[in-house]
């Protein structure tokens, strides 16, 4: 039985068990909440938290994702005690002499992690869309900044706490600043229409979709995923991972995602496996055995003793959020009373927000879904500039923002719709709008100058600059390559080149001295017309070879 | 009367049955519920096949069927989407890839893409319905999805209809070279079919759609001197055409005309005109347009071939 109290201002759930203590202090804060130019200023706060912490002999961990800041541990009472007080004493005081060292921590971290597509599709630069990025604000957060992030988000007002043990321990104290429970970020969207698809990068397909957290849509991804293991897998021999999962994103809502890997032969048959399969149960061909699999696993799960204590953090978040609490009784009502109709239900809620990524290589039209945005709708008006090599984009530089015009469309992004400008000491630039479009400014590629890279910096705003470490000059962005003149095109050049120097010298003199001759006769410049046309017309061919050349890559 | 040497030949397929007719008035009137009666009617799915299609290639149903798709309706989704398909062929010619302009290939991918739309939804709905895999089957070479995908579309399919004609059609047609299969897998798939079939059933008639494949596939369209003019190849036919067209159990549906023009030209191409002859009998004046308009003049082709077939035979 779950009873909620309070230390020092924080709400603290409590459920009494044999044996060691555990206890998890949760804040209302995550990336989501985050800027992409100050991503990561969260995960900083939770490093300096724990540096006191850094050898210890119990279990401790912490985790930052999307909304929620968790520092858990495990032991005896009086560890547990030492390392809340601890942990707090570290978020009111930070060690910000530790900033730096901290920061190299975490771009070694960020080096062994890989970053899902998905979410800047879905949501853009902002908000949840900041897991697909790089923590980048690490570069340049300074004390003042990170202290104020502190100050705001890790109070306790914005804090629950809950304890697992035989009671709870003596002198457990939580001394946080006072504050407010931030709300939840807003949920931000790039996606005019759904469902839709772009293609990625990847060899295999990821989609998701987000519906609301119910246990219908719970058990709907574990129906999808068994469903997909046996049509893609087991039947098609398709892929060898195919799976579906199910993520609360903490505000009523979670999201579905599924992944099916493929060899290269076989991924529009995976595609097209899967999405006939989402299509299926969309339409309503749902499995009642799956239904009742599924349901009777997730029963048994909950029926197991000391499930109200391992619920305990995810209580601790319902709380924070404002979720109405559930008993595990009425868990399983609400999941014993899931019927198939249900989980078609949710079947076609997630259909119609699914976003889909096709791997490189294969097209996504034929799905019938809305290709997402890749272009913006509007170029900026400004200078353009093009690009060097047989590159053949141009660059706009205006007072509004900066477009690159491509041959499918321009790229913009706006000053005032700027989530982050990343600057090379090498005067590249990358301008990230807060709808995802990234616009590259590289001198290396297009003619631009130092003074037009720095016109735009002086209108970026200055909370959105991130500064980024000098690269290695051989490998700056550079142009595409002109194509190579095949040994025809060389000998058709020379030949040419020579035809119209020597014809056109020679016609030179002749038109001079015609000139100056009073005894010139209209047919002598009929033929110095003709000659002068041949001339031309050598020219022209040099012309349209030179441009052929140019355009094979 | 006039002897069946001298008789041009039909190639519309709808030509021997006046209930086609009847279909095309019911889409002229814009008579939705009289022709879902219509298909409604038909015995099995081969049937209803041969009408989407041939009510896909009625020009200017596309604002009927449109209307009567914005209901939901899977048939109509379903005609529809036929109509599309149709469209989308009409629109991308009948040239070689390289002889396609680039706006051809545009509309022909934005019909076969508006008409997958349309399928995905009816078999998701229906897994069963055998027309709409057909045409999906059809769409996954056009939109060059690759062999595996269109294998995946027809084994779905088979899984219900393990024995529908139109859709081994299209998909022998995938396992061609030309469209990233293999000979061996092109009549590894045609005699398979032709062997589970039922006895009479249609499907070994995909012996003889191999072969002329085959045979299409020599440069000049050579009349002598051919793999598929052997003493094996006219044995196998022969065989193909003793258990379906020839058998005591073969019916006189919709497939009727057009599998005795394809062993007509089958056995004609294999040199064997004698065994040609029922065949060419049998199918009077109607033929089918696949295969006949592989040859050079499909019409001067088909009476030189049935006036030696009747003298021989």
């Amino acid at each position: 039985m779950i009873t909620q109290t309070e230390v020092d201002g924080v709400p603290t759930l409590y459920v009494p068990s044999s044996g060691t203590v555990s206890a998890g202090l949760l804040f209302r804060v995550g990336y989501a909440d985050e800027t992409l130019a100050g991503a990561g200023v969260t995960h900083i706060i939770e490093h300096l938290a724990l540096h006191r912490h850094g050898v210890t002999d119990y279990h401790h961990n912490a985790t930052t994702d999307a909304i929620f800041t968790h520092f858990r541990v495990r032991g005896s009472a009086e560890h547990v005690v030492a390392y809340l007080t601890g942990v707090c004493a570290g978020l009111t005081e930070l060690p910000l002499d530790r900033l730096e060292m901290e920061k190299g921590i975490l771009r070694t971290e960020a080096t062994n992690r890989g970053l899902p597509v998905l979410p800047l599709w879905r949501y853009g630069a902002v908000g949840y869309g900041l897991a697909s990025y790089p923590q980048w604000g690490v570069n340049r957060l300074g004390p003042d900044e990170v202290y104020r992030w502190a100050r705001t988000w890790f109070t306790r007002h914005n804090a629950v706490l809950w304890v697992r043990g035989p009671s709870l321990p003596n002198g457990l104290r939580l001394s946080l600043p006072s504050g407010t429970r931030r709300p939840l970020p807003a949920v931000s969207s790039a996606l005019p229409v759904t469902p839709a698809y772009f293609v990625g990068e990847e060899s295999s397909i990821v989609l998701d979709a987000v519906v609301r957290h119910s246990p219908p849509a719970a058990v709907f991804a574990s129906v999808l995923d068994r469903e997909l293991y046996r049509s893609l897998r087991q039947e098609g021999g398709y892929s060898y991972t195919a799976a579906a999962s199910y993520d609360p994103r903490g505000d009523q809502f979670a999201t579905v995602t599924a992944v099916a890997d493929a060899l290269p032969a076989q991924r529009q048959a995976a595609l097209g496996g899967l999405l006939d399969t989402l299509q299926a149960m969309r339409a309503g061909h749902i499995n009642d055995a799956d239904v009742a699999a599924v349901r009777g696993a997730a029963l048994d799960g909950l029926s197991e003793p000391g499930v109200e204590a391992e619920r305990l953090a995810s209580c601790a978040a319902d709380l924070l959020t404002g979720v109405t609490y559930q008993s595990v009784e009425d868990l399983k009502t609400d999941l014993a009373a899931v019927t198939t109709a249900d989980v078609h239900a949710a079947a076609v809620e997630a259909w119609g927000s699914l976003l889909v990524q096709v791997p490189r290589g294969t097209r996504g039209d034929w799905t019938g879904f809305a290709a997402a945005p890749t272009h913006s709708t509007h170029a900026v008006a400004g200078t353009h500039h093009r690009a060097r090599g047989a590159e053949r984009t141009t660059l706009i530089v205006g007072d509004d923002g900066v477009t690159l015009l491509t041959g499918d469309g321009p790229v913009t992004v706006r000053y005032e719709q700027c989530a982050a400008e990343l600057r090379w000491p090498d005067g590249g630039r990358r301008i990230i709008g807060v709808d995802g479009m990234t616009v590259p400014v590289e001198p290396t590629v297009w003619r631009i100058g130092l003074e037009t890279v720095a016109s735009i910096d002086s209108r970026v705003p200055p909370a959105a600059v991130i500064p980024m470490p000098a690269r290695d000059p051989a490998r700056l962005p550079r142009p595409a390559a002109f194509g190579t003149a095949t040994p025809r095109q060389k000998v058709l050049l020379v030949v040419l080149g020579v035809i119209a120097t020597s014809l056109a010298t020679c016609n030179g003199v002749a038109t001079v001295a015609f000139g100056t001759d009073p005894t010139t006769m209209t047919e002598d410049w009929v033929l110095v017309g003709v000659v002068w046309g041949a001339v031309a017309a050598a020219v022209a061919a040099i012309w349209v070879i030179a441009r052929r050349i140019r355009q094979r890559r | 009367m006039i002897p069946l040497a001298l008789k041009p030949p039909s190639f519309d397929a709808a030509a021997p049955f006046p209930e086609v007719r009847q279909w095309q008035a019911a889409i002229t009137a814009g008579d939705w519920p009289a022709l879902a009666a219509f298909i409604a009617a038909l015995p099995d799915a081969d049937s209803r096949n041969f009408a989407v299609r041939t009510i896909g290639k009625t020009k200017g149903s596309e604002a009927f069927l449109g209307r009567a798709a914005e209901t939901g309706d899977t048939l109509a989704l379903l005609l529809f989407a036929s109509r599309h398909v149709e469209m989308g062929w009409a629109a991308r010619g009948g040239q070689p890839a390289k002889n396609t302009r680039r706006g051809q290939f545009a509309r022909f991918h934005e019909h076969l893409n508006e008409a997958e739309r349309l399928l995905v939804e009816v078999t998701g709905r229906e897994p069963d319905n055998a027309p709409a895999w057909d045409l999906r089957i059809a769409n996954a070479r056009g939109l060059e999805l690759g062999t595996a995908e269109a294998l995946r579309r027809y084994q779905r399919l088979a899984a219900h209809h393990p024995h529908h004609y139109p859709a081994q059609a299209q998909l022998l047609q995938q396992l061609c070279p030309k469209w990233g299969g293999s000979w061996d897998q092109m009549y590894g798939f045609a005699r398979e079919c032709a062997a589970t079939a039922p006895a009479g059933a249609v499907n070994p008639m995909l012996v003889a759609e191999a072969h002329i494949e085959r045979w299409l596939n020599m440069p000049g369209l050579p009349r002598v001197a051919a793999p598929v003019r052997t003493a094996e190849v006219r044995a196998e036919l022969s065989e193909a055409a003793h258990r379906s067209v020839l058998h005591p159990a073969f019916r006189r549906d919709y497939r009727f005309y057009s599998a005795h023009s394809t062993f007509a030209m089958a056995f004609s191409v294999a040199g064997a005109y004698a065994k040609a002859a029922p065949h060419f009998r049998a199918a009077g004046r109607y033929h089918a347009s696949t295969p006949w308009f592989y040859q050079n003049f499909p019409y001067l082709d088909l009476m030189v071939d049935r006036g030696v077939a009747l003298l021989r035979g």
